[in-house]
């Protein structure tokens, strides 16, 4: 199956409902699969289209974390990702970074940047407080809805 | 503003049916447009504020780099846009539909053979002249806002391009003469502002195959560099429907949301 034809199929999958889809070609079989913000992977027999691991890759790829970090056991106010993307906690590689742990911030403060595809979304704090965790690492790529900081309110 | 090649009412009066559409302000300087427009639409400015500096002092780029510019050599605006259909998860394509428009511009303006390297820098054998930066305002949950700021290389005066980490070119050169920037401003809003209502209906999937189609690495074998520095190699196989990089290595496919593409050196 060649490339256009597997990304056609990649694309049918992604805009439609439908979960998954398995087309079989003569002795080619592929499964495309729809996972977590609606990117989709693919496996098949004999070929791996393997998840790259957690943290690691794509940021596209990291679906599974969606629901993984249960900071709402935590006491605190959690700040969640409003997109997906790779995490900034500076405005530039070797500045500091926005907010420290243990910081005092202010509601409309900026926490950090999030970034796709050139798309920049500065995260501001909708509450002030002290920044009591930071969840995730610079660089790190992040999923829609995943919890970045939990604010212990002021 | 006297004796100056960009004023608001050239411009709108050059955009005819759509300058309705637009709100063009033109100031003498600012340190960014982007910056500074975005705090115009925290105080509730309409969608289609359109901000034209002539001089910007402090231009954007991503993670920190610069978008360096001078007072007559550059065309740097940046355009409010408020979508009714999209909220901001829904905007991961933007500014690839926002390359689309220049390159429309571009062509028919008489640039030959502009190709586009993901997500959306405008080159030409690996020289740019133009650079997009769209950055979000606050959303609600019915919409979001975005502030796409771009800056188009239009007569680049030599210390200037010599300064530059990367190699550019600009209008002036490709056509043989200096374009006024009131026309430039006037074609590329005429691009923009049909491109960003069809975004905000139907999301980046209509733009996909226009892209691939100026994609100057398809199907080629490229270097993704993440933001982690690590490298990932394989053949650009094209972008999924939202406009993310998808990367063959062997049998597998990833889609891909950050990194910076170059041709891999054998």
């Amino acid at each position: 199956m060649d490339l256009r034809k597997l990304k056609k199929l990649i694309d049918l999958v992604e805009e439609s409902g439908i979960a998954e889809l398995e087309i079989t070609e003569g002795e080619e079989k592929v499964r495309i699969a729809k996972v977590g913000s609606g990117h989709a992977y693919m496996s098949a027999p004999q070929v791996h289209y393997a998840m790259p691991p957690q943290g690691a890759a794509a940021p596209a790829a990291a679906a599974a974390s969606i629901e993984a970090p249960a900071p709402a056991e935590e006491e605190g106010h959690v700040v969640k990702s409003p997109m997906v993307g790779t995490f900034y906690r500076s405005p530039s590689p070797g500045a500091p970074p926005f907010v420290e742990l243990g910081q005092s911030i202010t509601e409309g403060q900026t926490l950090c940047i999030i970034e796709a595809m050139k798309l920049l979304n500065e995260i501001e704090s909708d509450v002030s407080g002290t920044v009591k965790r930071i969840l995730v690492e610079n660089g790190q790529p992040i999923e829609y809805g995943q919890p970045l900081f939990i604010i212990a309110s002021a | 503003m006297t004796t100056t090649d960009l004023d608001a009412d050239a411009v709108l009066s050059a955009l005819d049916a759509e300058k309705d559409a637009v709100h063009l302000v033109v100031v003498d300087s600012v340190d960014s447009t982007n910056e500074r427009l975005l705090k115009l639409a925290g105080g509730g400015a309409a969608s289609g504020y359109c901000l034209v500096s002539l001089n910007q002092t402090a231009g954007r780029g991503r993670q920190g780099s610069r978008w360096l510019s001078d007072s007559t050599g550059s065309l740097t605006f940046s355009l409010l846009w408020r979508f009714s259909h999209r909220t901001t998860h829904q905007l991961s394509g933007l500014p690839l539909a926002v390359s689309i428009a220049l390159v429309r511009a571009l062509d028919q303006a008489g640039v030959d053979g502009l190709a586009l390297k993901w997500p959306n820098d405008l080159q030409r054998h690996g020289r740019k002249i133009a650079g997009i930066l769209v950055e979000l305002a606050e959303g609600t949950a019915q919409g979001a806002t975005a502030v796409i700021g771009i800056g188009l290389n239009v007569k680049l005066d030599e210390p200037l391009a010599d300064s530059l980490p990367n190699p550019a070119f600009d209008l002036r050169d490709e056509l043989g003469h200096t374009p006024r920037r009131n026309e430039v401003l006037a074609a590329v809003l005429r691009h923009l502002l049909p491109v960003l209502r069809q975004f905000d209906a139907e999301g980046f999937a209509p733009f996909q195959e226009e892209w691939l189609s100026r994609s100057a690495h398809r199907e080629r074998t490229i270097r993704l560099t993440l933001p982690n520095n690590r490298v990932e190699i394989g053949l650009c196989a094209g972008l999924t429907a939202d406009g993310a990089l998808l990367l063959k290595q062997g049998e597998r496919i990833t889609p891909f949301l950050a990194g910076d593409v170059s041709l891999r050196l054998n």
